[in-house]
């Protein structure tokens, strides 16, 4: 009985399927209250630490990216996905189109990953087609091989938040990607020095003289930076203002896996 | 917001209404006093009607008159979104042929259909007030063919491993993506603001207006079953 009740339902889902032949796309709804970072996929764990970051950068900025899963892309493209999307819930501000998008659908049973960056127009002077393709294959792709989904967006948020912001330019980038053998050796030596200082302070210092520290009161513009090192207070939402409006053409990058 | 937008419209509207309205009866007093006087009275009074009908006819059509104008304009507006991406995508032309040519000198073919197909393109000026069913498939089935000769093209890159990981083969690649993308969207954005234009100078009684001022209607593109998307980038 139970088997014939859900055929009979798959039947009619079919049958309503076909007869609109070019489905409307069912997008989700913008999110009440709302927020930068949403893992609908259920793939990014812990996304706390995400949003915070994101919600400080738009409300430093003005820009506003958001981080999206997805189980599903329904038969769309994903840039296609992403621009529909961004329009509906307006992500960016509306006079300066300052929205980004990055869209992940996970490997899953509906078919291979695919990923997205979708940059609204008065981002696309900063980060350009190519550089968005440059991100993905980089930064995104090799994590998204390893199922480090959460990693792969810290990695490509790392790059993006202060391009966007005009700290850093797609030049120097490249440049610093050539000799990546060396800065990423510097990085881990930097680390480790941190570390080690951090820990000795630990150690000696009480409670209240850690709080005075730069650790946790320092103008760290990208808290996570360091894998982890997400240090901002308790979010509240909101605080950032939400959606703006904003729309998107098209630009940006895409790429499967 | 909305409805604060079409308030303010209407507010202007009626300002210049009661403008108007004000001076009619200003006018029908006198006509009323006349009226005290004699039969003729009537008769007047008749013709303020008339005169206040008429100024409203007026009023009314100018308003609609502008709304046109200023829907056309959005059209307009779309039209030009839609020349940029095409020619954007048209600039990139160059730098795509000359770095495919680095690494595959023998695909002549594949450069010529390019250049023929840019050629076509080249040829066909179109702006927002030409633009009827006819000139636009023109331009689309051209537009198309140029598509065609790009993904041909790229497609070429599959042979030659070494364009495949040129990173300026890459990026001009993306740049080509992001453009038919944009293509994609302007088109659509188009369609959409050309149906609403459409929809509101048929409809009763504004298509009277239309066929006086000549207001035609504008036509929309085509949708393309596979032939618009963009060749896709794959890392796998």
């Amino acid at each position: 009985m139970k088997t014939n009740r859900l055929r009979l339902i798959a039947l009619l889902l079919t049958v309503c399927c076909l007869s609109s032949t070019h489905a409307e796309l069912q997008l989700p709804e913008r999110p009440n209250p709302p927020r930068l970072v949403n893992d609908l996929a259920g793939v990014l764990g812990d996304t706390r630490a995400m949003e915070d970051s994101l919600e400080q950068f738009a409300m430093k900025t003005s820009n506003q990216i958001a981080v999206i899963t997805v189980n599903d892309l329904q038969g769309e493209d994903a840039w296609y996905y992403a621009t529909q999307l961004g329009r509906k819930w307006g992500v960016g501000g509306a006079k300066h189109n300052n929205g980004v998008i990055i869209l992940i659908k996970p490997k899953n049973e509906n078919g291979g990953g695919k990923v997205t960056i979708q940059v609204g127009k008065g981002l696309e002077g900063a980060l350009t087609d190519a550089f968005c393709s440059t991100i993905i294959r980089n930064e995104l792709i090799p994590k998204f091989k390893e199922n480090d989904y959460s990693g792969a967006v810290w990695n490509a948020l790392h790059v993006i938040m202060p391009v966007a912001a005009g700290e850093y330019s797609e030049e120097e980038y490249n440049k610093a990607h050539e000799d990546d053998g060396w800065a990423s050796i510097l990085c881990l030596i930097l680390v480790i020095v941190f570390m080690i200082w951090a820990m000795s302070r630990n150690s000696g210092g009480t409670g209240s003289s850690r709080n005075s520290g730069t650790w946790g009161g320092g103008p760290i513009i990208f808290p996570g930076s360091f894998g982890g090192g997400h240090s901002s207070g308790g979010s509240s939402g909101g605080g950032w203002g939400g959606f703006g409006g904003g729309s998107f053409g098209g630009g940006g990058a895409s790429g499967s896996w | 917001m909305n409805n604060n937008g079409n308030f303010n419209p209407m507010n202007g509207g009626n300002q210049g209404g009661q403008g108007s309205n004000f001076d009619i009866k200003n006018g029908m007093n006198g006509l009323n006093m006349g009226n005290l006087t004699g039969k003729l009275g009537k008769g007047c009074s008749g013709l303020g009607c008339l005169i206040a009908a008429l100024a409203a006819l007026v009023i009314w059509g100018i308003s609609t008159y502008n709304g046109l104008v200023n829907d056309q304009q959005e059209v307009e507006k779309a039209w030009a979104n839609v020349e940029t991406q095409y020619q954007r995508r048209a600039d990139l032309i160059d730098n795509l042929v000359n770095t495919v040519k680095g690494y595959a000198k023998h695909e002549r073919e594949t450069f010529e259909a390019v250049t023929n197909a840019r050629t076509k393109v080249g040829s066909i000026e179109l702006n927002a007030e030409n633009l009827d069913e006819e000139t636009l498939k023109k331009f689309q089935s051209a537009q198309n063919e140029l598509s065609g000769a790009l993904k041909s093209l790229i497609a070429v890159s599959e042979n030659y491993p070494e364009l495949k990981a040129n990173e300026n083969f890459l990026q001009l690649q993306s740049q080509l993506e992001g453009t038919e993308n944009r293509i994609a969207t302007v088109r659509e954005d188009f369609n959409k603001v050309a149906k609403e234009y459409n929809t509101k100078i048929k409809q009763f009684p504004k298509n009277i207006f239309a066929g006086i001022f000549g207001f035609k209607e504008k036509p929309y593109f085509a949708a393309q079953a596979g032939a618009e998307n963009a060749p896709k980038v794959s890392f796998d």
